[in-house]
């Protein structure tokens, strides 16, 4: 399995919700790494979970999120890197 | 056993008042503090409204110190306690509220902006408290229909007056979804959850060392086995944050629970993400789990993950106040009970009867299926102010002098001792092609042939006669070769059973009270080409 870079990830998770983002008045070049998906309304509940599957499917890996810190859960920065230390 | 519910809460807050009675967002609450914020409401309640009619009192509020003084505080003016949840629709919320006839209503801070709308719509004048809130100055102004106390408005707890209900008097006004739309609120008395509570506390031998999760909403009744058997014995009640929910296996190791009661669905979830790996939750004693089906697989991967709790399986409806059943998980002798991969549902508590009817409602032999019909001393009240639909659901078989609960659960009756199967609702049952037909029991081979724990399966599409098929949802990715899913199950179920269609989502949607929603698989359905 090739490593994963946070980078990607986030670039992954960022076009995902491009979107929803723009919709919410952000501009998905630059979206401040502290954000939290959840907080600023781009994804509920029910998304996270899909997300995650999402991210399952496009890097052919299976996550195990059972170390990953709750609060961090959809902050895009610490979860990205998070997620590419675990596949990595 | 004839006590106020909040009797046990009163003696641990004399016992332990430095023990924590609460943990919520990220805070700890002592006894002696909980006690003092929920005479302080009590007092207020009192003073404000002396003459009341119903007792009954809401609260608005959402995972914060105040929703549970606000629970105690309601509880201890006297009064029922009509939970309502800033989660769930303003529309919804104000039915609840008009319905139940409440007289004042609790909010906590972080509530207030939504309350304002619920308000807005009401007719009749509320009490409206605020007890963790100075600045009600807008709120009032915004509301001149009502009356609005700020925390300094509070009365000091020394002025709160024992007014102990009877026995009867509700307890908890919850709403259950009815089946034509509208929610029902089913009244439990004092009696009905003092007599669980008692039950419970005993089953599982809780003392003040114990930490309970406390997941469920507060519009949920199994909240009130989290609240109050925690409470009864001084252990303490801990609420996740919104995120924590997410991620329930870190809750529990950070909280070091030691008491774990929640829907089987959000294990599936967390076997899916990793999170029941053995030997993960040390601290566990007990895993219960209730509201909806407990499948096998979930069982085993929750016992290896929590090897020092014992798993139980606890069935009941609303009606029948919070659970009225019992099994204990074993994965020998549990094996030979289990059908359609589903753990039994077990066996009544002390007091409570089983009957197992017909659709005449004539008892069946054992070893058959029937609809459960239950009584005892925690059959509830009844409806609320809907002498109709409680004449429809509490009611008197032929050949019985007393009065059951239908529960529209259709079980195996229990043969020699043995745990009753839980085997669907009566209106899980479709027709199809004139063929009755168990939609657990598609769900079951779909489970096993697919290797994928979140399975639903619907009829679909409804025609005049029934339903035209099924459709299965499967929680996880879909396999490449689909067609040899479709051909193993097909190997396994008649013609008309197996589903047209397997459609795969990331997530099964969860209702509210986090199990499986049908109301929205359907909608998926609906918009389907």
């Amino acid at each position: 399995m090739s490593p994963v870079s946070s980078n990607e990830i986030r670039q992954f998770i960022i076009d995902r919700y491009a979107d929803t983002l723009r919709d919410g008045g952000y501009d998905p070049a630059h979206i401040d790494p502290d954000m939290d998906l959840m907080g600023e309304g781009i994804v509920d509940s029910f998304g996270v979970i899909e997300l995650i599957g999402a991210i399952e499917r496009r890097f052919g890996v299976e996550l195990d999120l059972s170390g990953l810190n709750p609060e961090h859960l959809t902050v895009i920065a610490p979860f990205c890197e998070y997620i590419a230390k675990s596949i990595g | 056993m004839s006590r106020p519910l909040y009797e046990g809460f009163l003696a641990s807050s004399q016992r332990f008042p430095d023990r924590s009675a609460l943990n919520v967002c990220g805070q700890s609450v002592a006894y002696a503090d909980l006690c003092l914020r929920a005479r302080r409401i009590a007092a207020t309640i009192q003073r404000h409204l002396p003459r009341r009619d119903p007792r009954l009192t809401a609260v608005f509020a959402y995972r914060s110190p105040t929703a549970y003084a606000g629970v105690l505080g309601a509880l201890l003016s006297g009064d029922g306690v009509v939970p309502l949840n800033p989660m769930l629709p303003v529309e919804r919320t104000r039915f609840m509220l008009a319905r139940s006839g409440a007289c004042a209503v609790i909010v906590d801070d972080a509530s207030a902006p939504d309350f304002q709308a619920v308000a807005e719509g009401m007719s009749a004048r509320l009490l409206l408290i605020f007890p963790n809130n100075d600045d009600v100055g807008e709120i009032r102004e915004s509301l001149p229909g009502h009356d609005v106390l700020a925390a300094r408005d509070l009365e000091p707890g020394g002025q709160w007056r024992r007014d102990d209900p009877p026995p009867d008097r509700g307890a908890y006004l919850l709403f259950t979804s009815g089946s034509t739309g509208t929610p029902k609120g089913v009244m439990v008395a004092h009696r009905n959850i003092v007599s669980f509570i008692d039950y419970v506390v005993e089953r599982y031998g809780i003392t003040e060392r114990d930490r309970f999760s406390q997941m469920h909403d507060p519009t949920f009744d199994p909240a009130y086995f989290d609240m109050f058997a925690a409470w009864e014995r001084g252990a303490c009640v801990c609420c996740p944050t919104k995120k924590e929910t997410y991620m329930p296996g870190t809750f529990i190791n950070r909280m070091q629970l030691t008491v774990w009661f929640f829907t089987p669905s959000t294990a599936v979830i967390m076997k899916r993400l990793g999170m029941l790996k053995p030997g993960t939750y040390p601290t566990l004693r007990w895993s219960l789990f209730g509201s909806e089906a407990l499948p096998v697989s979930v069982a085993e991967a929750w016992a290896a993950a929590a090897p020092n709790s014992i798993v139980e399986n606890v069935y009941g409806p609303t009606e029948l106040t919070v659970a009225c059943t019992f099994h204990r998980w074993d994965p020998v002798a549990s094996r030979p009970y289990c059908e359609q991969g589903i753990v039994p549902i077990g066996s009544p508590n002390p007091g409570m009867r089983a009957l197992v009817v017909d659709e005449e409602l004539r008892e069946v032999a054992p070893g058959e299926v029937g609809e459960l019909l239950m009584n005892g001393p925690q059959m509830s009240l009844g409806y609320w102010r809907d002498p109709d639909k409680t004449a429809a659901a509490f009611i008197t078989p032929p050949g019985h002098a007393d009065t059951y609960y239908r529960t529209g659960d259709r079980v195996r009756r229990a043969v020699d001792g043995g745990p009753m199967t839980y085997r669907g609702r009566v209106d899980f049952q479709v027709k199809i092609l004139g063929h009755r037909v168990e939609l657990g029991e598609i769900e079951a081979v779909v489970r096993e042939e697919a290797g994928l724990d979140g399975v639903v399966a619907m009829g679909w599409p409804l025609t005049d006669m029934g339903v035209g098929g099924i459709v299965a949802f499967l929680e996880g990715s879909a396999p490449g070769e689909l067609a040899a899913l479709a051909r193993r199950v097909g190997s396994r179920l008649p013609a008309h059973m197996v589903p047209r269609k397997f459609m795969f989502l990331d997530r099964i949607p969860l209702n509210p009270n986090g199990k499986y929603d049908r109301h929205a698989l359907r909608r998926i359905l609906e918009a389907q080409p």
